[in-house]
């Protein structure tokens, strides 16, 4: 690997490979700039902090899959644990418990089912991309059993509303969260044991098992708290819907997995982090707000949202080639 | 020879029968020519979905495209089919065109682009469910009547689905697979880096992998037009799923390199049967999901019996 880095170290693919944290910021700027030019209004601070807002519910997202692709998996049990976490949130709440309780039960099932995925990917050795599959349609089964084919029970309170699109110090509280939980990702990669095992693990299992760490205990907690923040984004969600509906969940599945990748993490694992993450969350969400105000519809948003994020990979997500 | 050869299809071809026993207590009329060309017809589309997921499996890849492409088909068949037998000639074909072209691309960026096959069959999954929605932005649309009974019934006792399938497993699959190029898809998945020191074409392997799963997707969604006689550019969502779960309950190795097509097929038929078995006994709808999701996980948890059994987790990590 490092052979093919030298000899083409000249190679313009090469440099945006190597810095593409930078890149994917320097991109997000021009992101920014297009908006406001095809539409000053984007630029204003209302504006602004409600794309922010729902910036956070995908930079929340992000994190858990920053997580576990830094390990060389994926999670694509998120569009229906974050929506059975809020069901189960906003019964437990309608039910007569408190906030505490009912939050508690939403993201303690979200890490649950965290819990379910590492224990096919680290103990069965299934690959993620297939079991987190299955454990969605599980999940998605089982939900609709447990609301029994109705729509959910929905009463949410208003201070829930509050909690999420409240203001303080001008910015909103889930931006808040989202700010809090970023700064917490980024040392727990970049300055604890636990960070570097986890690129370990990315690198090379057998190498990093050899060398003494329990794959298995990294892989059951990057689940874990992939689980545990898709569940806290579907609390987030619930308060900013002032509801909980089926599929609340679908388009958080190829979103944050999108910010994660164009913001500089291999799918393969062991390279990148959550500054780009966050980075590539921010340009996933401007990007989508462009193709609104276009005022293209959910078809053309979809083709031309997935032809972007293929654009953006060919750019710099490419793999090594086979004779290298 | 042709026990081991076979012997990854033996949870497929051990269940299906079992399960249309189960289905013929509950409605002893499944085995009359009728209740064949039923079980046929609801197994069909799965099965040639699960052909084209398994076509990029082979690879070491995986395609989680093939349910937009199935619906894409849907939407276009069902949109421009009309009446007269030159437009919906001139629709059939385009349909195959369209899926082998969309197939390819795919291919073409995971094998020239070097992207993983995860990343760019999520993005085209979006892309080309998109398209179908642009087709057909509502259900609707309709097919010639010849068009439906001619794929959906039968000819004497036996249902045409089922010589639909076997058409194209014995004209199109086969004769791939076994030529050449079929070897080094195989030898790609098993490989890739002996496959290209060996001087196998790896790129083109890939690209015909993919190919064949844009076309094979594409027949699905075909099949699935005769059968629901209407079009409906979200029907294929669960396509993706199902398949991935008749590849692995076929005893195609995710790993690649290995598989007959047979357990595929014999599997989504079974998996497709389940869940009129489910219907027919009372049981909710909404059991579906969860039977085929934790179906598809006891299978592959039970797969892994030998990691689990061996004393060395080192050995385990190196498999």
């Amino acid at each position: 690997m490092n052979a093919t880095l030298q000899g083409r170290r000249s190679s313009p693919a090469l440099l945006i490979a190597e810095h593409s944290v930078l890149v994917a910021y320097i991109l997000l700027l021009l992101l920014v700039g297009v908006a406001i030019a095809l539409n000053p209004a984007f630029g204003s601070l209302g504006n602004l902090k409600a794309q922010l807002l729902i910036a956070s519910f995908v930079g929340i997202i992000a994190i858990g899959q920053t997580f576990v692709i830094l390990t060389g998996h994926i999670d694509l049990s998120v569009p229906w644990n974050l929506t059975f976490s809020a069901i189960l949130a906003a019964t437990c709440y309608a039910n007569g418990y408190g906030i505490p309780a009912a939050f508690g039960l939403g993201i303690g099932f979200g890490a649950l089912v965290g819990a379910f995925n590492a224990v096919g990917v680290a103990i069965f050795r299934v690959h993620s991309l297939v079991w987190t599959l299955a454990t969605n349609a599980l999940l998605q089964g089982l939900a609709l059993l447990y609301i029994n084919g109705q729509p959910p029970r929905s009463t949410i309170p208003p201070f829930w509303r509050d909690m999420v699109t409240g203001d303080v110090g001008g910015l909103p509280m889930a931006a808040l969260l989202w700010l809090v939980l970023a700064v917490l990702t980024i040392v727990v990669l970049k300055r604890t044991s636990f960070g570097r095992k986890v690129y370990a693990t990315g690198t090379n299992e057998t190498a990093a098992f050899l060398s003494g760490i329990d794959t298995r205990l990294v892989y059951l907690t990057v689940f874990i708290i992939s689980g545990a923040s898709s569940a806290v984004a579907g609390l987030l969600l619930t308060g900013y819907a002032s509801q909980t509906y089926l599929g609340m969940g679908n388009d958080y599945l190829l979103v944050p997995i999108a910010a994660v990748i164009i913001g500089g993490t291999s799918v393969l694992g062991g390279t990148g982090g959550y500054v780009g993450s966050i980075a590539g969350t921010l340009m996933v969400v401007v990007l989508q707000a462009v193709l609104s105000t276009a005022q293209i519809g959910q078809a053309g948003k979809n083709i031309i949202f997935g032809g972007i994020i293929l654009l953006l990979v060919l750019l710099y997500g490419r793999a090594a080639r086979v004779n290298d | 020879m042709i026990l081991t050869r076979y012997r990854p299809a033996l949870l497929a071809l051990i269940g299906l029968p079992l399960i249309i026993i189960l289905y013929w207590t509950q409605q002893p009329l499944i085995l009359s020519s009728f209740g064949a060309r039923i079980l046929a017809n609801q197994g069909t589309t799965l099965a040639l979905a699960a052909m084209a997921q398994m076509a990029v499996v082979l690879t070491r890849g995986v395609d989680l495209s093939v349910g937009a492409m199935v619906g894409l088909s849907n939407a276009i068949a069902a949109t421009y089919m009309g009446d007269s037998l030159t437009s919906a000639t001139l629709t059939i074909i385009a349909v195959l065109l369209i899926g082998t072209a969309a197939g390819a691309l795919n291919g073409v960026i995971v094998a020239v682009g070097r992207i993983q096959p995860i990343i760019v069959t999520l993005a085209s999954l979006y892309i080309y469910g998109g398209l179908a929605l642009l087709v057909l932005p509502e259900p609707g649309g309709s097919v010639p009547d010849w068009f439906a009974t001619g794929l959906t019934d039968s000819t004497g006792p036996v249902p045409n689905g089922l010589i639909f399938l076997l058409a194209v497993i014995f004209l199109v699959w086969l004769p791939i697979m076994s030529s050449r190029l079929g070897r080094s898809i195989y030898a790609v998945g098993d490989n890739e880096g002996a496959a290209y020191v060996s001087g196998l074409n790896v790129v083109r392997a890939k690209i015909v992998a993919y190919a064949m799963s844009g076309l094979l997707a594409a027949l699905a969604g075909l099949f699935l037009t005769a059968q629901t006689t209407s079009g409906d550019a979200t029907i294929g969502s669960g396509y993706t799923l199902n398949s991935v779960a008749a590849v692995v309950f076929g005893g195609v190795p995710l790993m690649g390199g290995r598989g007959v097509v047979l357990g595929p097929v014999l599997a989504a038929y079974f998996l497709s049967i389940i869940v009129s078995v489910l219907f027919a006994a009372g049981i909710s709808p909404f059991y579906q999901s969860v039977v085929q999701g934790g179906l598809l996980i006891i299978v592959l948890a039970a797969g892994s019996y030998r990691a689990l059994s061996s004393p060395n987790w080192l050995q385990v990590l190196r498999a």
